[in-house]
C-alpha cells in the first residue's frame, strides 16, 4: 500500500530477542501486555481450578486453611491485575493508534515503560509463592486481616508493593491513552466521529487515573502500619479498619468499570461489522460511557452495605448504583437494535460478542438485586455474589476480550484464527462458563458463604457444587482449544487480507500486520466509519467499489507537503527503570541490599533515559 | 512553544497577593468569627491564584483546565461523604 | 455527518508534554485527597500522646508556607525569562527555586525533630500517623520537585530554549501543584487543629 511518492522512513531492527527488550512500537508493546496477560492466565486459571477442586464435594482435602486463602487471594489479584486489566491495555494499545490513524502512542517510552512495569510487577507478586507465602487476606485485602498482628510473614507485603508496581503500570499508561487519542486523532477525526473502543479507551484512562491514586495511599497506609508502627487500620489506638473499606472501594468499583467498560468498546466495534451496518445509536453508546466514567464514581459504599453505615448514606449509594443500570442498559437495547434487522455473519467473533451482551446482562440483573440493601443484607458474602461479579467481568469482560483477539488477530498476525477450533472454543466456554457459575446463584441463596474452604455434607450444596466444578474444567478445555488455536494458526493459519471482515474503521486500510509507521499517508476522515465509506459509496443500495486500501488518500486531495515520517528511537531505558522500581520493591521485602541497587538502576535510567533523543534523526537535521 | 513575546502578568503581585491572604489566614484563627468559612474562602483564593497566573491556566489551552478539574468532584465527594459518615453534620 | 472541512485535530495549539504532566497531577488530586481525608477522619481519635493542639505551632509552618509561596514566584519567574530569551536569568532563577524548596525541607526537618522531642512519633497515637504521613508525602513531593529543578536547571541546561520552554513549564507545573497541596495541607492541619 505504500505508495512511491512517500518517503518511508528508516526502520530500526526488527529482529532478535534485544528489539523486543527495546521497543517502543505501540504493536509489539501490544502484542507484550497481550502475552503477558496471557501467562498470568494461565496461572490465575489453575488457580481457580484448584479451589473449584477443593469445592467440588464437601469435606475435601486438596487445598485447606492458608494454602487456600493464598490461592483464592492470588486468583483474584492475577485475575484483575494481570489478566484483565493488561489484555484491555494490550488491546488498546495494538488497536488505539491505528484506529485513529496516528502513527504512535505520544509518549513511546512511557510506554514501554508501562508494559515492562506490568510485567515485572505481575512476576514480583507471584515470586511471593516462592519466597514464604503468597498473600492469604483476599484480593480485597481487608484490614485488620492484613496488619502485622495476623499476617505475619511477607505475603501481604509483596501484595502491597506489587500492586503499587502494577499501579504505576495503569497510571503511565492511562495518561499516555489520554494524550494519545486527545492529540493525536487524524484530520477530520472529531471526537465526535471515534470509534467506540477508542471511546471507552479513553473514558478508562479516566477512571484509572482517578481511581489508582487512593487505592494506592490505602496501600501506602498499610505499608506505614505494618513498618513504622503507625495505627491507621488499628481500632486499638483510634485507627478504623473502615477507612480501609472506603477508599479501597473508592478505587474498587471504578475497577469494575476499568474492565468493562473497554470490553463494552470491543463489542461496539464488532457487532457493527458483523452485522453489516452502522452502531445504532451511536451517540447514545458514547455519552453513556461518559456517564458511567461518573457515576462510577458514586457507588463505592455499596461493597459496605453490611458494615453499618448509617440508613440514608446506604439508601444514597443503592440509589447511585441502580442509576448506572441506565446507561448500561441504553448499551445493551443499543446493541440489540444494531443486531436487528442486520445481515449477520456468524463467525466466532460475532458469536463470543453476542454471548456477552446476553451473559452481561445476567451479571447486571444481579446486580440490581445486590444494589438494593435488604436484598444485599441476604445475599452478601454469599455464592450469590460469587456468581454475580463472575457474570460481569468472565460473562462479560472476558468474553469480549476472546471476541475481540478473534477480530483482531488477523489485523495482528496476517492470519486467520481458525474458524472451526473457534466454534468448538466458544461453545466449551459458554457452556461451562453457565454451568459453572449459574449454580452459584442458587449456592448463595442457600447461604453458602463464599472464601470458604470447605462445607459438611447435608446443606443440600453438594450437587450444585459439584456442577460448578465439572462447569469449570469445561470452560478449561475451551481454553486449551483457544491456546491450540492461536498456537496452530499462528504457523498453519489461513492467510488474512488487509480487511478480513469488511470493517469500519481505520486500522482495515493498512496491510495485515501493518508496518512500523502504521500508515504511509495519515488517512482524512470524513465520517464514523472511514474504511467502509472508502469502500462503498454511501449509498445503500450501491454495490462495493473496489478500491486498494490506502489509494483513496490522494484523490480526496491531501495537498499537505511531503514531511519524513521519523520513527521514535528504540530504548533500553525504559525497561532498566522498571527493572530498578521491582529491585527496590524487592529490597523492602525480602535483603536490604537490594535497595541501593534498585535505586542505582532507577537513577541512572532515568537520566539516559532524559538525555538520549527520542528522534535522533530528527535532531540530527536540526 | 509561544514564539511571540507576551506581556507578562505581574508575577511578584501576585506573590504579595498570596502572602498577605497567608497573613490573613493565620490572624483570622485568634479572631472571634467563625473560622471555617474564612479559612476555605482563602485557601480555595490562593489555590485559584496559582492555579491561574503561575500554572497559567488564565492564558492556556481550555483543555489543560476541563482535565484538571475532572477529579475534583470526585475528591470532594470523597472528602464530604466521609466526613459526613464519620462527623454526621456536625463537622 | 461527513463534513468536507476536516478539522486537523492534532493542530490545536495543546503541548503533549504538558498535557501529560497536567493529567498526572489531576491524578494526584486523589491521591493527596485520600491522605487528606484519613488525617480528617482520623486525627481527633487519640486515646494516649500529644494531639493535634498540643503538639502542633504555627511559626515553622506559616514560614513555611512563605518559602513556597516565594518559591512559586521565582519558578514562574524563570520560564518568563526563558521565553524572553534569557537563559541566564532563567537558570538563576530556577536555581532560587531549588534553594528554596531545600529551605523548605531543612524547616520541615527542624520541626519533625521539635516534635519527636516533645514525643510526638508515628507510632505514638493515630493522629502522629495521620501527621507524619500526611506532610511527610508532601515533603517528598517537594524533594523529588528540587530533583526535578536541578536536573533541568544543570543537566539539560543547553536545551533551554524559547522555543524548548516546555522542559521549565513541566517541572514548573508540578511544583506549583506541590505549593497549592500544601495550601492544602496548611489550612487542614495547621489551621484547622
Amino acid at each position: 500500500m505504500a505508495s512511491s511518492a512517500v518517503a518511508l522512513p528508516r526502520v530500526y531492527e526488527e529482529r532478535g530477542l534485544l528489539s523486543w527488550l527495546t521497543t517502543v512500537d505501540h504493536k509489539r508493546i501490544g502484542i507484550l501486555y497481550i502475552l503477558g496477560a496471557g501467562f498470568f492466565a494461565l496461572i490465575g486459571g489453575l488457580e481457580a481450578l484448584f479451589i473449584r477442586t477443593q469445592l467440588a464435594v464437601p469435606n475435601n482435602q486438596v487445598l485447606v486453611g492458608e494454602a487456600y486463602n493464598q490461592v483464592l487471594t492470588m486468583h483474584g489479584t492475577t485475575m484483575v491485575f494481570l489478566v484483565v486489566m493488561p489484555v484491555l491495555a494490550g488491546l488498546g494499545n495494538y488497536v488505539v493508534p491505528l484506529m485513529i490513524g496516528a502513527r504512535d502512542m505520544a509518549y513511546p517510552r512511557l510506554n514501554a515503560f508501562g508494559v515492562w512495569m506490568f510485567l515485572l510487577g505481575g512476576l514480583f507478586l507471584n515470586l511471593s509463592f516462592l519466597l514464604g507465602g503468597a498473600p492469604d487476606a483476599g484480593w480485597f485485602g481487608y484490614a485488620p486481616l492484613t496488619a502485622k498482628t495476623f499476617s505475619k510473614g511477607t505475603g501481604i507485603d509483596f501484595w502491597i508493593l506489587g500492586l503499587q508496581l502494577l499501579g504505576i503500570s495503569s497510571i503511565t499508561s492511562s495518561i499516555n491513552f489520554v494524550s494519545t487519542i486527545l492529540l493525536l486523532r487524524a484530520p477530520g477525526l472529531t471526537l465526535n466521529r471515534l470509534p467506540l473502543f477508542a471511546w471507552t479507551t479513553l473514558v478508562t484512562a479516566f477512571l484509572i487515573l482517578f481511581a489508582m491514586p487512593s487505592i494506592s495511599a490505602a496501600l501506602f497506609l498499610l505499608f506505614l502500619d505494618r513498618h513504622l508502627g503507625t495505627h491507621f487500620f488499628n481500632p486499638a489506638a483510634g485507627g478504623d479498619p473502615l477507612l480501609w473499606q472506603h477508599l479501597f472501594w473508592f478505587f474498587g468499583h471504578p475497577e469494575v468499570y476499568i474492565m468493562i467498560l473497554p470490553a463494552m468498546g470491543i463489542v461496539s466495534e464488532v457487532l457493527p461489522v458483523f452485522s453489516r451496518k452502522p452502531l445504532f445509536g451511536y451517540t447514545a453508546v458514547a455519552y453513556s460511557s461518559v456517564a458511567i466514567g461518573f457515576i462510577g464514581f458514586t457507588v463505592w459504599a455499596h461493597h459496605m452495605f453490611a458494615v453499618g453505615l448509617p440508613d440514608v448514606v446506604n439508601a444514597f449509594f443503592s440509589a447511585a448504583s441502580m442509576l448506572v443500570a441506565v446507561p448500561t442498559a441504553i448499551k445493551v437495547f443499543n446493541w440489540i437494535a444494531t443486531i436487528w434487522g442486520g445481515a449477520v455473519r456468524y463467525r466466532t467473533p460475532f458469536l463470543f460478542a453476542a454471548a456477552f451482551v446476553a451473559l452481561f446482562v445476567i451479571g447486571g440483573l444481579s446486580g440490581l438485586f445486590l444494589a438494593a440493601v435488604p436484598v444485599d443484607w441476604q445475599v452478601t458474602d454469599t455464592y450469590f455474589v460469587v456468581a454475580h461479579f463472575h457474570y460481569t467481568l468472565f460473562g462479560g469482560s472476558m468474553f469480549a476480550i476472546v471476541a475481540g483477539i478473534y477480530y483482531w488477530f488477523p489485523k495482528i498476525t496476517g492470519r486467520f484464527l481458525d474458524e472451526r477450533l473457534g466454534r468448538l472454543h466458544f461453545a466449551l466456554q459458554f457452556i461451562g462458563f453457565n454451568l459453572t457459575f449459574f449454580p452459584m446463584h442458587f449456592l448463595g441463596l442457600m447461604g453458602m458463604p463464599r472464601r470458604i474452604y470447605t462445607y459438611a455434607p447435608g446443606l443440600g450444596w453438594e450437587s450444585l457444587n459439584l456442577l460448578a466444578t465439572i462447569g469449570a474444567f469445561i470452560l478449561a478445555l475451551g481454553f486449551v482449544v483457544f491456546f491450540a488455536n492461536i498456537a496452530r494458526s499462528l504457523v498453519a493459519g489461513e492467510r488474512a487480507p488487509d480487511d478480513p471482515w469488511d470493517g469500519h474503521t481505520l486500522e482495515w486500510l493498512t496491510s495485515s500486520p501493518p508496518p512500523p509507521y502504521n500508515f504511509a499517508r495519515i488517512p482524512v476522515v470524513h465520517s464514523r466509519r472511514p474504511a467502509w465509506d472508502r469502500k462503498y459509496t454511501g449509498n445503500p443500495h450501491a454495490r462495493p467499489v473496489a478500491e486498494i486500501a490506502g489509494e483513496n488518500d490522494r484523490q480526496e486531495g491531501e495537498d499537505a507537503p511531503e514531511k519524513p515520517i521519523h520513527l521514535p528511537a528504540p530504548s533500553i531505558w525504559p525497561l532498566v527503570i522498571a527493572a530498578g522500581l521491582t529491585v527496590f520493591a524487592l529490597g523492602l521485602v525480602t535483603h536490604w541490599l537490594f535497595i541501593p541497587i534498585g535505586i542505582l538502576l532507577f537513577a541512572v535510567g532515568l537520566a539516559r533515559w532524559a538525555t538520549q533523543p527520542l528522534f535522533p534523526e530528527a535532531a540530527s537535521h536540526s | 512553544m509561544e514564539a511571540k513575546a507576551h506581556k507578562h502578568p505581574n508575577y511578584v503581585l501576585v506573590g504579595i497577593v498570596l502572602i498577605v491572604l497567608t497573613i490573613l489566614e493565620v490572624s483570622v484563627i485568634s479572631l472571634p468569627v467563625p473560622q471555617l468559612p474564612f479559612l476555605l474562602g482563602f485557601a480555595i483564593a490562593k489555590a485559584l491564584l496559582i492555579l491561574m497566573y503561575f500554572m497559567h491556566l488564565k492564558f492556556d489551552s481550555r483543555l489543560y483546565a476541563v482535565l484538571f478539574a475532572y477529579p475534583w468532584p470526585l475528591a470532594l465527594l470523597l472528602v464530604g461523604m466521609l466526613i459526613w459518615v464519620y462527623f454526621g453534620f456536625r463537622a | 455527518m461527513a463534513s468536507h472541512h476536516p478539522v486537523a485535530s492534532a493542530e490545536i495549539a495543546v503541548d503533549s508534554r504538558k498535557l501529560g504532566v497536567w493529567v498526572f497531577l489531576a491524578s494526584e488530586v486523589i491521591f493527596f485527597a485520600s491522605l487528606i481525608v484519613s488525617y480528617l477522619v482520623l486525627h481527633n481519635r487519640v486515646t494516649s500522646g500529644p494531639t493535634a493542639h498540643e503538639a502542633l505551632t504555627l511559626t515553622i509552618p506559616t514560614i513555611n508556607t512563605m518559602i513556597l509561596l516565594t518559591s512559586s514566584v521565582a519558578m514562574v519567574l524563570a520560564l518568563a525569562h526563558l521565553r524572553d530569551g534569557n537563559r541566564r536569568a532563567s537558570i538563576a532563577w530556577l536555581l532560587t527555586t531549588a534553594w528554596l524548596g531545600i529551605c523548605f525541607l531543612i524547616l520541615k526537618a527542624v520541626e519533625y525533630s521539635q516534635h519527636l522531642h516533645e514525643g510526638l512519633t508515628p507510632s505514638v497515637n493515630v493522629f502522629g500517623s495521620a501527621y507524619y504521613t500526611v506532610t511527610g508525602f508532601h515533603a517528598a513531593h517537594v524533594a523529588v520537585g528540587v530533583i526535578w529543578i536541578l536536573s533541568v536547571a544543570l543537566g539539560l541546561r543547553r536545551r533551554l530554549s524559547p522555543q524548548n520552554d516546555v522542559l521549565v513549564e513541566t517541572v514548573g507545573l508540578y511544583w506549583h501543584f506541590v505549593d497549592l497541596v500544601w495550601v492544602a495541607i496548611f489550612m487542614v492541619v495547621y489551621l484547622l487543629r
